[in-house]
């Protein structure tokens, strides 16, 4: 047995150290959220698509921004409303700021023409560290995740990109306690409904955990051509939690808890994806959209004081970035019943459908396209 | 040379500017152990070692102390309505001088006792001073031991490099995986403000005393493990801490590079210098002003006096039963033996957490809170509120513990590099699957304060 001598050893761990990070890559394969897929898919459009086609006349637009745009703005209802002048795609990521978004529109630029609007919605506070989550690292290149180590001064940010076992644990963890319980793949559905409803049990309104599954997530055991369709077929809106409150939407009267939030300005030393983002829409003539984001009408009073001072980092972002835009005059929250939401957060299908109306509205205003 | 100038950047990276103090401390030993030697009187003698020993306990009164026991006279000054306010230095606390100081008065201390010879070369001594393995965070050496090491030439067999690399391995996981996981449970309970629930402050004692362990054993281990890859023997600071069942034994396998410091360099000094008060009373009042330095050697603190307090009273109280209990529950069978160890010895694990409480607390009213806690507010139901805390502490502990019972088992501390090839191959794989998935460095080596 002593082929190497001593050398058995390391070769022996370092071979099941390799096999251990591919066995946990295979793992979190299956039983990732549809969240975490959605990034990678979409993020692998942008990397792979060439020479994008827009139909004549229209205008090609990007609706980039968090969880709350994903699920927010449906680009067929928006294409509808614009009388067919613009073609638009969703490339909001859940969980994740705009340091992704960054690197997906410069992934995106590399083999295509440039996207004549973007639509953000930019949060204050949005770009401290928890830019920096498991969520950016997921699809993203060796170099993206070495200015995550860098800005963040957090040489484990690196790691976690490196090591399939530190980014995964805990779908690996999921898939391990599933796999003792029974065999794959039957397990897969009861891994989801089993963390839905444990995610969801204290929730204070009713959570159909049952449903949540079947709801549009993309699908782990559909192969990545079968989900990359799905995410061309829809132009990356998911309807992601969508059914997660039972009957598709949030109950009446109910009213969210609402965290204070520090109402941080626009620092560029904590925001250095904001400049780099402003910049490369600049270089490629894109012009940029700012719109603000939207909440449920209860429980909101004026103390809720998360849109206040963004207008004044708007304008000063503006006096820098002439392809900067946002709708003048009233600037405000936009405001929903607890039934266009299909959780505290995020609206359902119906509530997107009027965000998505709203937005084009100001869209048409801003760019004078009728 | 080269080695001396690794370790002069390792310390310069933190502060070059400490560097200096570093160096004094390195001249001023070199010096006097010199003048020792070649000192014609015994009074001539005396004299290089006071200066030795006012120049070392000088700077670090100075950095250390100094502030403390400033604050506290005032404060104790003030109670009585006495208006006393020098000024505070507020300077930061020179990396590992605590450990270094200690270890360069060794030498000064073997010199005058006539145990070794002074070095002969300054770059021999400043590298026995400065090697940067230990330089920070210990153990602290012995001159008899390190200093013939540096001098010799060394050969790095295959061998030292296998065992080397298997002390880093296991260091970095103490620390990166044990340590910093267990800092999570620990740092918050102690940060936050009374009232304590029972039930989290002892797990948070649980986990403290564990995180301790792993993080200084974890330092030592990787020193040692550099060491080795070296060709350089460092001893061992740990030895199977949690296996003895009195305060004697614990002291002999806890921080062994200090309380071995202590014994050799204070204690038995002391113990001659007070022959003539009669009886055991001289043993206690030794061991007690001998466990009150170990205590304040860890800082400028009032809950490192009482943790010196608190194992001296320990020492004393063991010291008062031993004469009664050395022949009471002696079993025959092999199977109750063991069992009455691990009874003892678990008992006595709790003596550690408590003083390990004592030593993490903020302040004595802190550590008075979480121990009423403890006795009148244990609240055992609020366990299921803190199923985290108790995973963490549970999945960092087990594998530690059982790395020691092997270790125990086998009386090796190599024992796993004994192992087949395979099994050895198993277990290297789980350490660095531990550290690159579990890893949460950040956090400093605790000892890096001292």
């Amino acid at each position: 047995m002593l082929l190497f001598g001593k050398r058995n050893i390391y070769i022996l761990s370092g071979v099941l150290f390799v096999f251990s990070q591919l066995l946990c890559l295979k793992m979190a394969a299956v039983t990732q959220p549809g969240s975490k897929q959605v990034t990678y898919y979409k993020r692998e459009w942008c990397r792979t698509v060439r020479g994008m086609k827009v139909p004549p006349g229209r205008k090609l637009v990007f609706f980039m921004g968090s969880s709350q745009t994903m699920a927010g703005l449906v680009p067929a209802v928006f294409d509808k409303e614009n009388g067919g002048f613009t073609c638009s795609y969703n490339l909001a990521l859940p969980a994740t700021r705009l340091a992704p978004s960054y690197f997906m529109l410069k992934d995106y630029l590399r083999n295509n023409p440039s996207p004549d609007y973007i639509i953000i919605r930019l949060e204050p506070g949005g770009f401290n560290g928890e830019v920096f989550s498991d969520y950016s690292l997921l699809g993203a290149g060796i170099a993206e995740a070495v200015q995550y180590a860098v800005l963040s001064r957090d040489s484990l940010v690196f790691l976690d990109y490196l090591v399939p076992s530190r980014l995964f644990w805990p779908e690996v963890k999921q898939y391990i306690t599933g796999k003792f319980l029974r065999l794959m793949p039957e397990r897969i559905k009861e891994l989801y409904r089993d963390g839905y409803r444990k995610r969801y049990s204290g929730v204070s309104y009713p959570y159909d955990w049952e449903a949540a599954y079947d709801a549009g997530y993309l699908h782990p055991e559909l192969s990545r051509k079968e989900n990359m369709a799905f995410v061309r077929r829809n132009r990356g809106y998911f309807f992601l939690f969508e059914l997660s409150a039972r009957g598709r939407s949030m109950p009446e009267g109910y009213s969210p808890r609402r965290i204070p939030r520090e109402n941080l300005g626009w620092d560029e030393k904590d925001c250095a994806f904001l400049g780099k983002f402003l910049e490369l829409t600049l270089k490629n003539n894109i012009k940029l959209i700012l719109i603000p984001g939207y909440g449920m009408k209860q429980g909101r009073d004026a103390g809720d004081t998360r849109m206040k001072n963004v207008p004044a980092s708007w304008l000063k972002i503006r006096a820098e970035f002439q392809n900067v835009y946002f709708p003048e005059g009233e600037l405000e929250y936009k405001l929903y019943s607890p039934a266009l939401f299909s959780d505290p957060r995020h609206l359902n299908y119906r509530g997107a459908c009027s965000y998505t109306r709203d937005v084009a509205r100001e869209f048409r205003n801003i760019t004078g396209l009728q | 040379m080269l080695l001396l100038a690794a370790s002069c950047v390792f310390y310069a990276a933190w502060d070059w500017r400490f560097l200096s103090l570093l160096f004094f401390s390195i001249i001023l030993d070199y010096k006097c152990a010199k003048g020792i030697h070649t000192a014609s009187s015994p009074g001539r003698k005396k004299l290089f070692l006071a200066l030795s020993v006012t120049g070392n306990l000088g700077a670090l009164g100075c950095f250390k102390y100094y502030d403390f026991f400033v604050s506290s006279l005032r404060s104790l000054l003030g109670h009585i309505g006495i208006s006393f306010s020098p000024p505070l230095l507020n300077i930061s606390i020179p990396l590992g001088i605590s450990f270094y100081t200690f270890q360069t008065m060794s030498y000064t201390f073997d010199v005058y006792r006539g145990l070794i010879r002074p070095a002969c070369r300054f770059s021999d001594f400043a590298l026995f001073v400065s090697f940067f393995p230990q330089l920070v965070a210990g153990p602290i050496e012995r001159s008899k031991h390190l200093l013939p090491q540096i001098t010799a030439p060394r050969r790095i067999t295959a061998s030292c490099l296998g065992e080397g690399g298997y002390l880093i391995l296991w260091g970095l996981f103490l620390k990166v995986v044990a340590a910093d996981n267990l800092s999570k449970v620990v740092d918050p309970v102690f940060a936050s403000s009374p009232p304590y629930r029972g039930i989290v402050a002892l797990l948070a004692a649980y986990a403290f005393t564990f995180q301790i362990f792993c993080d200084f054993y974890g330092y030592s281990t990787i020193a040692r493990g550099i060491g080795k890859c070296m060709g350089f023997d460092i001893m061992a600071n740990f030895r199977l801490p949690f296996f003895v069942t009195n305060a004697r034994d614990f002291w002999d396998r806890w921080h062994i590079s200090l309380s071995s410091w202590v014994r050799d360099y204070l204690y038995f000094p002391l113990l001659n210098s007070l022959r003539k008060i009669r009886g055991e009373a001289r043993v206690y009042i030794a061991i007690f002003i001998s466990m009150l330095l170990v205590g304040l050697w860890h800082g400028a603190a009032w809950t490192y006096v009482l943790f010196g307090i608190y194992w001296g009273v320990a020492f004393i109280v063991y010291i008062l039963l031993r004469s009664y209990c050395h022949n009471w529950l002696l079993f025959k069978k092999p199977f109750l033996r063991k069992a009455w160890f691990c009874l003892r010895s678990l008992v006595f694990f709790h003596c550690v957490v408590l003083s390990m409480l004592i030593f993490r607390s903020q302040s004595p009213g802190q550590f008075g809170g979480m121990l009423r806690g403890i006795l009148y507010n244990f609240n055992a139901a609020a366990l299921s509120d803190n199923f985290d805390g108790i995973r963490i502490t549970a999945a960092a502990v087990l594998p530690v513990l059982l790395m020691q019972v092997i270790e125990f088992r086998n009386g090796d501390e190599y024992a796993v590099l004994r192992w087949k090839w395979w099994q050895q191959g198993l277990v290297y794989f789980a350490i660095i699957f531990g550290i690159v998935t579990f890893g949460n460095g950040g956090n400093k080596f605790i000892y890096f304060q001292f």
